[in-house]
């Protein structure tokens, strides 16, 4: 039996349409919940699931000591413009998530750094330290998340062991 | 347990050209939860539906085995249970919405054109061999009944077969869907025999009941039962259907969707609001409406134990504070909402933001927040948002009363 009905394990998007008739459809950029079956915070929040011995879950491409996932995710609830990791001697020390700013258009929040601090908030449930050269650094189970802004509002964030 | 198909009586007799195999850990005949009212408690055929949530009275829970009835493999098999005990079956064997999918407006009109013929002509092939195959289980035509009000008014065909009985909706081009009752007084009537025993003021006392004030403030109606709208465009409508089944009328998401005209999986031109009336009126229930989320209003309905319905902008990644809050709360009861304040304010969905509709079923006035349900499954419970969010993004609020 057909179980599209059951429950949706995947994110789930919404659409306007003229009518602002309430409606629903399976987010198509996500493809790393889809294949790894966690999102990417929650992975990348458990070092445990990501040491030398277990593997990356999701499909990366290696250039280097640099990891590059190849596939789309959503991080904190937005899609990022790229993901990597960075290696060495075979083992992942941190991960990092830039997300561009971009007009509404593109599917981004105008004040990206604003929502990107309030997810990473909520995710954490730590308030956050800031950083004296700008950003902040969160604590999250084995790991500290970090979040700057950089040029043209693009913001980074990084996962790192500690 | 072998899964193979087993053959009772009936298709022996050639009258049942159907067979389930079950879940690995159950195997039940078909022409017996068809026909046979000792099926529906046997702790076989009970193993076959999902777990059911926590502490939940009146629950939906989703048929786990592999079926095909009449000929035809059914899109879902729903079954609801009040107090564990199997009350009702639903069978949608062919619904628009689950065959297309989310169709994008601007899409509507190209999918109708190059995928509508083959759903009108599967639409034929499957109520064909449904109503065929109900009528040789039955041995008559059935008996027709109209039911509903409004738009949610349609003619529906009631059989009885065994011990147990049976409603046939057959909305063409859209929908074929069986739903099993235990006799044929429940099959034909949409409210629930406890809400048709009930006089008005003992109606209204007893949802009042549903709403209660728990240690930490929360006022709290917990027995709204979540009935996920999988990947369709209904949110609309399984949030109706949600509170439907909560005030006692028995139609299903499909149902709704099917009278507010949501066809070939478009929203383009369906009559939601329309159909929310219909509901109302069906439900016997009083449905008014505002334009947009009224706190106070929220407050005495839900004190009055019944939940309210609101339409609202939505982003994804606001969704996500609200999701990734919930999941944090159940920990560490101290967190709270961002302040609502200018900051927080302008990461709140604007107008340009995409529609949803959620079930207000609770709040906490000490804390600022009103706590509401989606229809995306149980993990989505009792959710939070500041009432000065909700109010800001909502566009359209319906609260019942009696």
């Amino acid at each position: 039996m057909k179980t599209c009905l059951a429950t949706c394990a995947c994110a789930l998007l919404l659409v306007i349409s003229a009518g602002a008739i309430p409606q629903t459809f399976l987010a198509p950029t996500n493809v790393f919940l889809r294949t790894a079956g966690v999102n990417f915070e929650d992975f990348a929040s458990d070092p445990g699931s990501w040491d030398a011995n277990t593997g990356l879950k999701g499909h990366w491409v290696a250039q280097g000591d640099t990891l590059t996932l190849t596939e789309s995710a959503a991080v904190f609830g937005i899609a990022a413009d790229s993901v990597t990791a960075r290696q060495k001697d075979g083992q992942v020390e941190s991960f990092r998530v830039l997300f561009r700013a971009g007009d509404k258009k593109a599917g981004k929040p105008a004040d990206l750094e604003g929502q990107l601090t309030a997810n990473v908030r909520a995710f954490t449930g730590d308030s956050g330290t800031k950083l004296s050269g700008g950003g902040a650094t969160f604590k999250y189970k084995a790991v500290t998340i970090t979040l700057w802004t950089g040029t043209g509002r693009d913001v980074l964030v990084e996962f790192k062991r500690g | 347990m072998c899964r193979a198909l087993r053959c009772g009586a009936l298709a022996a007799c050639g009258y049942l050209a159907m067979g389930v195999a079950g879940a690995e850990e159950a195997s039940v005949q078909p022409a017996d939860f068809l026909t046979k009212a000792a099926t529906w408690t046997s702790p076989e055929f009970l193993s076959a539906w999902s777990t059911p949530p926590p502490s939940q009275v009146h629950v939906c829970r989703l048929y786990r085995g592999t079926s095909t009835l009449f000929g035809v493999e059914p899109q879902a098999v729903q079954g609801w249970f009040d107090d564990g005990r199997l009350t009702s079956i639903t069978i949608v064997f062919l619904d628009s919405g689950a065959w297309f999918g989310y169709v994008p407006d601007a899409e509507a009109h190209a999918v109708a054109q190059s995928r509508g013929p083959a759903f009108v002509s599967l639409y034929r092939q499957v109520s064909a061999a449904v109503q065929t195959g109900l009528e040789l289980l039955a041995g008559n035509k059935g008996r027709e009944v109209t039911l509903g009000m409004g738009l949610l008014k349609r003619p529906v065909r009631i059989f009885r077969h065994g011990d147990l009985a049976s409603r046939l909706t057959l909305d063409e081009d859209q929908l074929v869907k069986l739903s099993i009752f235990p006799n044929e007084e429940t099959a034909s009537q949409l409210l629930s025999p406890g809400r048709r025993a009930m006089k008005k003021d003992e109606t209204a006392r007893t949802f009042a009941a549903e709403s209660h004030t728990l240690p930490d403030g929360d006022r709290l109606i917990e027995t709204v039962p979540v009935i996920p709208q999988g990947d369709r465009a209904y949110c609309g409508v399984s949030t109706l259907a949600m509170v439907m089944r909560y005030l006692g009328v028995g139609l299903d998401i499909e149902d709704y969707a099917a009278a507010a005209g949501i066809h070939f999986g478009s929203t383009v031109r369906s009559k939601i609001k329309e159909t929310y009336d219909a509901a109302g009126e069906t439900a016997e229930t009083h449905l008014p409406k505002t334009t947009k989320f009224e706190f106070a209003k929220a407050k005495a309905s839900i004190d009055a134990g019944l939940p309210v319905i609101v339409f609202r902008r939505w982003s994804q990644e606001r969704d996500y504070l609200h999701t990734a809050f919930a999941r944090n709360f159940v920990a560490n009861p101290a967190l709270e909402l961002p302040r609502p304040d200018l900051n927080d304010q302008k990461l709140w969905p604007a107008k340009e933001g995409f529609a949803h509709a959620s079930v207000v079923n609770g709040y906490n006035e000490r804390r600022g927040e009103v706590i509401f349900t989606e229809s995306w499954g149980e993990r989505v419970r009792n959710r939070r948002m500041r009432i000065e969010e909700l109010e800001a993004t909502s566009y359209l609020a319906y609260y019942p009363h009696f």
